[in-house]
């Protein structure tokens, strides 16, 4: 066989994955826009801070993805929404303001599709972060106190500081603040909440 | 030029003067295939240094948690990307960059351009690895690498391809033998597979709706194609060449090559199995990545035939070892890959410590233990000689390692998968039922960082310290000529 028919078989062979998994779903999801629901008349998925665009940056920076998952996979196959990871399976569309969506492929760490819907205090969030085998004890999840910061209290103490339990507590005078690396992340967590109603993703009727 | 008859006994040259020919090829690419295996070794050594530093950290959650540079969301894919394009990519295109130099029987005149080419590879893995300890990885898997790096790395791999088709090609009319059209294809897939994905996903910005089936088909295409295909290329070459006999069957051959291309390219969704990517993409995979056991079966089955009842006399040497070795654990990687897409076994093994397994059992199993042999086989030709007992020592490491591996992957999976299934059972329980399986892991990982240590030490010791008796006569013919299609 010629090495040109040899070439131009491969391109045909391989090239229909290329056009099905990455050319038709480039077009096709890349053009998927958010729509009003009729259901609550706004915006669906809903605009997210530039804030929250931010943190997908340093979520993505530090590889959040190689422990959390970001799918919530729909009944009855799964048992990802009996668990409380969301009330409704996840859709494509439901990733379009990030930039790249972060799906995952283990749980290490518990999923966070809809980690803002089951948390909703920043302050939490900042002690996690900070330590968190303090907050959730037998966790298996690294400090992340590079993300925050120790400066000297200056007259009122912030009201971003941390309320820090545990070994690695601040000189006294001094306090524990997250830096705008940290705000941002914390933003885009608190962001993720896939509970709105799309067309493509009805929400599974409520048992018992 | 003709393929010589395969004898029995293919360390004694039919040919005195087709000997002396081999021998001069050999010499004019030993510099550069040795400089590929030489960073491919690097990388390796690198690489596995990570993964033992982020599996230390999945046992022991503050450790080296002190600064950003080492936390396990960096340390980790670092280490993958140091495996994936340092050692696996490099160590395979030294042992192609060998074989098309045997193929076309050229003595090559000036690799001034191919090291160059293998500089800038590494100097763009340098920055790229310290980019992403830095916090530049895009959090995209075995994407991780920084725009400008990922470019540095495409742009040396475009020159080094050039070269190797410029200087290297065959002449016409020359047959294609199965080993090298699965390399040549190699190339041609990774410039694909990674100029498309970069252009995609790093250079450009698209919406996170893509991002999924993107980096799905990439990373699929990356293991399932780029590395099986560099492994493969090397099995189909050494296996027939070690046992003395031509190639069991071409039409096996050709059947497992053009099935490996069309599945391999379409099964990257089965990360996604109930994901939020349309159905029918997902059960295309799901049919795709079962239906690999076919070529799997087909590579097996012709490499087993062929070897036939050579194969304990195979086993017995420790560079044959590593190779048969491979072959098991790719036919072991690819059922473990089918069996996880089966959507109800999906349900429960997916997400747990199963697919972490199965990745260090495509790395470390098939890809390392086939390119370590392939690297071992040819070393006494470029080399000097070497202590058998030491290969034999790391490969045993090395099976330790994935023993453990695949242990903690199977059960470890298993009681991570019902207690992640099981509504009643809280996430932190399911970290506790994991934990004994970590730690297998991490020992596993030792074992092989100290196999890869070893191994690093036994190619420097053959490199650069002359032994006391000459190395082995260089004298193997090319693999009987088997073309893709006939």
């Amino acid at each position: 066989m010629k090495s040109s028919s040899l070439f131009l078989g491969v391109a045909i062979v391989f090239g229909l994955s290329w056009v099905g998994l990455v050319a038709y779903p480039y077009v096709e999801l890349g053009g998927v826009q958010p729509e009003v629901s009729e259901e609550t008349g706004s915006l669906v998925p809903p605009p997210v801070s530039g804030v929250a665009i931010e943190g997908q940056r340093v979520y993505a920076a530090n590889g959040c993805v190689y422990c959390h998952s970001q799918q919530v996979r729909p009944l009855p196959l799964f048992t990802d929404i009996p668990k409380g990871l969301g009330p409704r399976q996840t859709v494509a569309r439901d990733y379009l303001r990030y930039q790249p969506a972060s799906l995952g492929r283990v749980r290490t760490g518990p999923d966070l599709a809809n980690v803002g819907l089951r948390r909703t205090e920043a302050s939490w969030f900042y002690q996690h972060l900070y330590e968190p085998s303090v907050v959730s004890p037998g966790s298996n999840m690294p400090a992340y106190r590079y993300l925050f910061e120790e400066r000297e209290i200056q007259g009122q103490r912030s009201d971003l500081a941390v309320n820090v339990q545990g070994p690695h507590q601040p000189k006294p005078g001094y306090e524990i603040v997250p830096t705008p690396e940290a705000q941002a992340l914390v933003g885009y967590l608190m962001s993720l909440k896939r509970d709105y109603p799309l067309p493509e993703a009805p929400k599974p009727p409520e048992e018992g | 030029m003709t393929a010589s008859t395969p004898t029995t006994q293919p360390t004694v040259p039919a040919d005195s003067s087709a000997a002396a020919r081999r021998a001069e090829v050999d010499r004019s690419v030993r510099g550069l295939v040795l400089f590929c295996f030489a960073s491919a070794i690097f990388w390796l050594v690198v690489g596995s240094f990570l993964q033992v530093i982020s599996g230390t950290q999945l046992v022991i959650p503050s450790f080296l948690d002190c600064a950003a540079f080492f936390t396990f969301g960096r340390v980790q894919p670092a280490g993958l990307t140091a495996l994936v394009f340092g050692w696996g990519s490099l160590a395979g295109l030294g042992f192609g960059i060998w074989q098309m130099a045997r193929a076309s029987g050229k003595v090559v005149r000036g690799v001034t351009l191919p090291v160059c080419s293998v500089i800038l590879w590494n100097l763009a893995l340098v920055g790229g690895v310290l980019g992403i300890l830095a916090g530049k990885g895009s959090g995209i898997p075995y994407l991780e690498l920084p725009g400008p790096a990922a470019f540095a790395i495409l742009l040396a791999f475009g020159l080094l391809v050039i070269w190797l088709l410029l200087t290297l090609r065959g002449t016409p009319g020359q047959p294609l033998y199965i080993a090298k059209a699965f390399f040549v294809v190699a190339l041609f897939l990774f410039a694909w597979l990674y100029s498309s994905a970069n252009t995609l996903l790093i250079w450009t910005v698209s919406p996170g709706s893509v991002t999924g089936p993107i980096e799905g088909w990439f990373e699929n295409g990356l293991f399932g194609l780029w590395l099986t295909f560099l492994s493969l290329s090397a099995l189909f070459y050494l296996l027939p060449v070690a046992a003395g006999r031509p190639l069991h069957s071409q039409g096996l051959a050709t059947f497992a090559f053009w099935t490996l291309l069309f599945f391999g390219g379409w099964g990257g969704m089965r990360y996604f199995i109930g994901g939020p990517i349309p159905a029918w993409m997902v059960s295309a995979s799901v049919v795709a990545t079962f239906l690999l056991i076919l070529p799997a079966l087909a590579v097996v089955t012709n490499l087993g035939r062929t070897i036939g009842d050579a194969g304990s006399r195979l086993w017995e040497a420790p560079t044959t070892r590593y190779l048969i070795a491979g072959l098991i654990f790719y036919f072991s990687w690819v059922v473990g890959c089918a069996f996880v897409a089966i959507p109800t076994v999906s349900s429960i093994f997916h997400f747990t410590i199963y697919q972490e397994g199965l990745t260090l059992i495509a790395i470390y199993g098939f890809v390392s233990l086939t390119l370590i042999g392939a690297i071992l086989t040819l070393l006494p030709r470029f080399g000097h000689s070497f202590n058998p007992a030491s290969a034999s020592l790391h490969f045993w490491l090395i099976i330790v390692g994935l023993g453990l591996f695949a242990t903690s992957a199977t059960i470890g999976g298993l009681l991570q998968g019902f207690a992640l299934y099981d509504v009643e059972v809280s996430f932190l329980n399911v970290v506790d039922y994991v934990f004994p399986f970590r730690v297998l892991v991490f020992v596993g990982l030792l074992t092989v960082f100290a196999a890869t240590l070893g191994f690093a030490a036994l190619f420097a010791r053959s490199v650069y310290v002359p032994a006391k008796e000459p190395a082995v006569p260089v004298s193997q013919p090319v693999p009987q000529n088997v073309e893709v299609v006939a």
